[in-house]
Order: structure tokens, then C-alpha cells, then sequence
């Protein structure tokens, strides 16, 4: 059964440049996803509500190295629970030209969102099956079950045809056998039996073998995250879903409260495993913070300077008789210097990695500029990324009938239907 | 009851020594000694010097586990004697307890009914996704002093603003006091939804609950 789905699939978004490839050597980077809480510098933590979902999804729509949204970057607990799903879904098919995820809690939440892609892109249910658009994070709820909306939310994405990331939530030593081999042979196990059930309800259904394994402070029961048994897992990850012939997902992830040094280790290390391993989705990419419970607006910029470092690093360094420059090191000579040759000058504006975050000048010179630290600079850029997003065009046939669904629907969900 | 006794048991207790814990209880019926005596002096100063140890994060989860697991194989064999003697051990509360519907987490929950019973309250597990109205009903089938009300999601959580509700509405307020609890939860959330505490684990719990009960 597990042989059933594709080593690699696309996803089709909005704006066609904007499509994804899952499999061969691609990395998809996707934003955070689920939180309950929302901190920034100026306001502290507070409840998800709307509008910092709205807010947080046109900083993500601004932010290119996020390739995806995450199903909802936090979770709008100021919405009737009911209906909360068709408000998110409108947010982000209106304001986002890229793919985004939907939730899996559930029959209706899957199909309201299969509904609304289908609306954005003009496309009926066949062809969206044909071209998925959608995928989502199914968890299992280790040990050894898949709870009952979880299961119709796999079953409701693979009867349409849409990928799954089936993800196990295997925190050793809680949820899985305190050793990482244990862990990892559950994972396994987890993983491809919803691999497999997506292929019995419709053969060929897109997966992503989802790890996820960390462990958990054995002092307390909290989950820690981006730890050395974080690394060593994901990096095994890879080497099991290559196994089975999936791509995978890693994941950005920290157990830190705040945005502080420990974060920024934390989801360093998470990022750096994610890549050894090889994965083909980097979820919870950006703005994951506390374990997972905030989704903090000046971490999704410290994650997105990150992963702009590291899509730089994966660039390959060409070397060829120009890059090579033997005439330019010939003419300045010993002793000269390269910040006048011709070779410099035609090439030192885009020469290096052009930092969003990072503060290079001299102690004074930062000193005199009021000793921001990167937080703080952070806390200015993603308020400036907000103030500066243009919403992407979408044709005014189907905005509307994107509101006309949504009001259809809460009726009936009002009405119990 | 010697002073040997008293310290053997209670460091089975801190060893999470279950075997051991139970031999001594044996050994207590077989000299007559009186069974409350010994929880009371024995293994419960075994049980709070764990709690302690383990909040003060030099003890690990599952050495406290072990410890509340020795203490109830203990109180398993003394309760017989317990009983022909009519006597009970003094219950600091009777605590309902569960996961709302829609949700099946439980291992916090399941880690709070464990440590509140090693505790002395008198537990009534409901189990997860029980239904709003489970909550009052076994409330006042036990004549419970607390009802602690778990969920993990955000959009399962409001469920428990729902059972504070269904208890007020079945006239139980605010004699039947409420605790929250799980990752979403936060002092805040809990003041929101009327109910008179949360913890962040089951240690802390375990205290709330006392202080609920007045037994602080």
C-alpha cells in the first residue's frame, strides 16, 4: 500500500509560479501553523484573535522564503469554534497567492476548504484532484491511535485526492520509549499506517512521511525541542521515508518562551537537521515558538533571516574562469586590495547574501543607532513588512464568490447542517 | 509503631519502591499496628518529599510516578484492615475529573488523577471526550468538592467555559469548585471562563486542589 504513493508530487497555488514540488531535491519551506497564543515586543502574549491572523498572513504572503502557509499561523480562539475554519480559509485564499495548508480536525473543515480551492482557482473537484492544491498535517495521538477527526480529516483529504503530511506526535519518553530507536520504530509505524490508509481510500493519494520525533525534559514532562535527540531523529527520518520511497517532513522547531538566543540555537539546529536530512517540507518553518503554543511575529522574521541563510547556502558556488578571477588577483598584486579592481565592481552589489536582520557595523555605530538587538530590529521589520504588503490581484468574480460561500455556509452550520 | 517502621516506609515511598512499600504494610497488619497511623506518618511524608524534590526540579517525572504508585499498592493492603476497623482514611476531597468531548489527550490528566489520589483526595475519572453534561452529573452523584476539567486544543478548550456553565445551571456553583487545565491554558483563560484555578502541572495541582478544599 505504502508503495502506492508518489516519490514526488506538485502543488498547485493561486499563482502558478507560486506551485510546489514535493520529492527529488526540493525543500518546501512552511510558515508556522496551530498556535494558540500571539506575542510581539510592544503588546506581550495574548489569545489568538483575527486580527493578528490576518496581520500575521501578510507578513508571510511578504515574506518570499516562505514558500507555504502553514493552516493558519495561530488560531483565531475569538471566532465561534463552529465557523471559525471558513473566516482562516477566506483570510488566506484572499490574501496569499501561495499554497496553504487546511485544518484536518474533521469531515466538514477538510471540505469547506476543498470548496474554497476549488473557488480560487476556478477549478471543479476532479481537476482539483487531478492538481491538488491543499494538503494538511494529520497528527496521530501517540501512542498508537489516530483519534476520530483526525481520521475523517485523512479519509475526507485522500477521497479528494489531496496530500497529507501524516505526521506521528511521538515526544520520547511520554509518548514513545525514552530511546530514539524506539521512538523511531514507532514513528515508523505510525507514519505508514496513515500512509496506507490514505492509499486504501484512494490509491495514488500524495504523501509526506511526517517526523516529529523530540523528547521530552524528563524532570518535568515538558516537550523540548531543536535538542540533540531532535537532530539525530530528523536526520533518521530521512533515511526512513527514502526507505519508503516518501518525501518528508521536518520541522523548525524550539522550546524556548521567548524570542532570546535559546530560540535562535534551537531552530538553528532544527533547520541545519532538516537539511542534512534531506527533507522535502521544512514545517513549522517560521514564526514557531514556546513549544509550539505562540506564534511570535519577531520570530517569523528571526526564522526568516535563517532560512534566507540557508537557501543561500544550498546555492551551489559556481566555479568557472570568471568566478575564478586569476586576472583580477594577477593585476591588484601582493599586498593591494580587491574593493576597486574592475572584477569587484561588476559584481559587489549582488556578490553576497544580503542580511534582513543581521547588524554588521561597529559597536559604536549600532551603539549610536540606539543598541537595538536583532528582537528589536525584528519587531521594526515585520511592522514595516505589514505596512508595505500590497494584497496579490484576485478577480473580483471570485472574491465575491469566496463571501458568498462563506455566508452560505455559516447559515448552515448555524442551522446544523 | 516504631520510628524505623515510619522511616523504612517512608523511603520505600521515595524509592518508588512498590514491592517494598506493600511488605511494609504487611508487616504493620501483621503487628496490629493501626493502619491510618501508618499512611498518615509513614508513607505520606514519603510522598510530600517527593513533591517536593520535584518541583524544586531535582527529582524526574517518573521517580514521582514510582512514588505514587508505591503508595497505592501500600494503601491497597491496608485497606481491609481499614475498613474491619471502620475506620477511613481521611479524604481531603472528592475531585471529578476529565477530558472534554472532542478530545482523547490524557496523559496530563491522567498524571493529576494519579498524584491527587496518592495525595488522599478521592478521585472519579471520567476518562476523555466526555460529554459537558457528564461533568455535573457525576458531580453531584459523588457529591464532589472539585471538578477538574482538562483539554489540550484550542478548540476543545472552550469546552471547559461549557462545563462551568452546565454546573452552574445544575445549581452545583460554586460549592463544587473547578479546575482547568493544558497546554492552551492560562491563568487568564481561567478567570476569563469563572473557574477558580489552573496548574501547570501535577504537582501544582495537586496544591491547587488542597487550597480549593482548604486543606492548604
Amino acid at each position: 500500500l505504502v508503495a502506492l504513493a508518489p516519490s514526488r508530487f506538485e502543488l498547485h497555488a493561486r499563482n502558478p509560479e507560486r506551485g510546489l514540488v514535493f520529492g527529488d531535491r526540493h525543500l518546501v519551506i512552511g510558515a508556522v501553523g496551530g498556535p494558540a497564543f500571539v506575542p510581539d515586543l510592544d503588546r506581550g502574549r495574548r489569545a489568538g484573535n483575527i486580527a493578528d491572523f490576518e496581520a500575521y498572513v501578510r507578513v508571510i504572503g511578504a515574506l518570499d522564503v516562505i514558500h507555504q502557509e502553514g493552516g493558519g499561523p495561530l488560531e483565531p480562539t475569538d471566532l465561534p469554534v463552529e465557523t471559525r475554519h471558513l473566516d482562516m480559509y477566506r483570510l488566506l485564499a484572499t490574501l496569499l497567492d501561495k499554497t496553504w495548508q487546511c485544518l484536518a480536525s474533521g469531515r466538514t473543515v477538510v471540505d469547506d476548504a476543498i470548496e474554497v480551492a476549488c473557488l480560487t482557482r476556478g477549478v471543479d473537484r476532479d481537476r482539483l484532484a487531478r492538481e491538488p492544491s491543499l494538503m494538511t498535517i494529520v497528527n496521530s495521538n501517540s501512542p498508537l491511535r489516530l483519534d476520530g477527526p483526525m481520521s475523517e480529516g485523512l479519509i475526507e483529504m485522500a477521497t479528494y485526492g489531496q496530500p497529507v503530511v501524516a505526521t506521528p506526535f511521538t515526544l520520547a519518553g511520554a509518548m514513545t520509549p525514552a530511546t530514539l530507536a524506539g521512538a523511531l520504530a514507532q514513528q515508523n509505524a505510525e507514519a505508514l499506517f496513515m500512509v496506507a490508509l490514505a492509499q486504501i481510500v484512494r490509491p495514488g493519494t500524495p504523501m509526506v512521511y511526517g517526523g516529529f520525533t523530540s523528547n521530552v525534559d524528563m524532570r518535568s514532562g515538558s516537550p523540548a525541542f531543536g535538542t540533540p535527540e531532535f537532530v539525530k531523529a530528523a536526520i533518521a527520518t530521512g533515511q526512513l521515508a527514502r526507505r519508503s520511497g516518501l518525501p518528508h517532513r521536518s520541522s523548525n522547531v524550539t522550546g524556548s518562551p521567548t524570542v532570546d538566543a535559546q530560540a535562535a540555537y534551537e531552530s538553528e539546529m532544527s533547520i541545519w537537521a532538516s537539511v542534512l536530512a534531506g527533507a522535502s517540507l521544512l514545517y513549522q518553518g517560521a514564526g514557531w515558538l514556546e513549544g509550539g503554543l505562540t506564534a511570535s511575529f519577531e520570530k517569523l522574521i528571526l526564522d526568516a533571516e535563517l532560512l534566507q541563510q540557508m537557501a543561500e547556502v544550498l546555492a551551489p558556488v559556481p566555479v568557472d574562469a570568471e568566478a575564478l578571477g586569476l586576472e583580477a588577483i594577477a593585476a591588484v598584486g601582493p599586498g593591494g586590495h580587491f574593493f576597486g579592481s574592475p572584477h569587484t565592481l561588476a559584481r559587489f552589489e549582488t556578490a553576497f547574501y544580503q542580511p534582513m536582520l543581521s547588524d554588521w557595523r561597529s559597536f559604536e555605530a549600532w551603539q549610536e543607532d540606539g543598541s537595538r538587538t536583532a528582537t528589536e530590529r525584528a519587531n521594526r521589520i515585520w511592522k514595516q513588512l505589514l505596512a508595505e504588503f500590497v494584497e496579490p490581484p484576485l478577480d473580483d468574480g471570485i472574491a465575491e464568490a469566496l463571501d458568498a460561500f462563506v455566508q452560505r455556509r455559516k447559515r448552515e452550520i448555524a442551522e446544523g447542517r | 509503631m516504631t520510628s524505623d517502621l515510619q522511616a523504612a516506609m517512608r523511603q520505600s515511598v521515595i524509592d518508588g519502591d512498590a514491592r517494598r512499600a506493600a511488605e511494609l504494610a504487611q508487616q504493620v497488619l501483621a503487628a496490629g499496628l493501626d493502619p491510618l497511623q501508618a499512611i498518615d506518618e509513614g508513607y505520606v511524608p514519603g510522598l510530600r518529599h517527593v513533591g517536593d524534590r520535584f518541583a524544586s526540579g531535582e527529582m524526574f517525572l517518573p521517580e514521582m510516578m514510582l512514588a505514587a504508585r508505591a503508595m497505592q499498592e501500600a494503601i491497597k493492603v491496608l485497606e481491609p484492615e481499614m475498613a474491619r476497623r471502620a475506620t477511613q482514611r481521611q479524604v481531603l476531597g472528592r475531585v471529578v475529573l476529565g477530558t472534554v468531548s472532542g478530545d482523547i489527550h490524557e496523559i496530563g490528566k491522567n498524571l493529576v488523577a494519579m498524584m491527587l489520589e496518592a495525595s488522599g483526595f478521592e478521585v472519579h475519572d471520567l476518562g476523555v471526550d466526555v460529554p459537558i453534561d457528564r461533568f455535573a452529573e457525576k458531580a453531584r452523584e459523588v457529591d464532589a468538592d472539585v471538578v477538574g476539567v482538562s483539554a489540550l486544543l484550542t478548540t476543545t478548550m472552550t469546552s471547559q467555559r461549557t462545563v462551568v456553565q452546565a454546573l452552574e445551571r445544575a445549581g452545583l456553583r460554586p460549592k463544587v469548585r473547578v479546575m482547568v487545565g493544558g497546554a492552551p491554558v492560562t491563568r487568564g483563560w481561567a478567570e476569563e471562563i469563572g473557574a477558580d484555578g489552573y496548574s501547570e502541572d501535577a504537582v501544582g495541582a495537586v496544591v491547587l486542589a488542597r487550597q480549593l478544599v482548604g486543606a492548604a
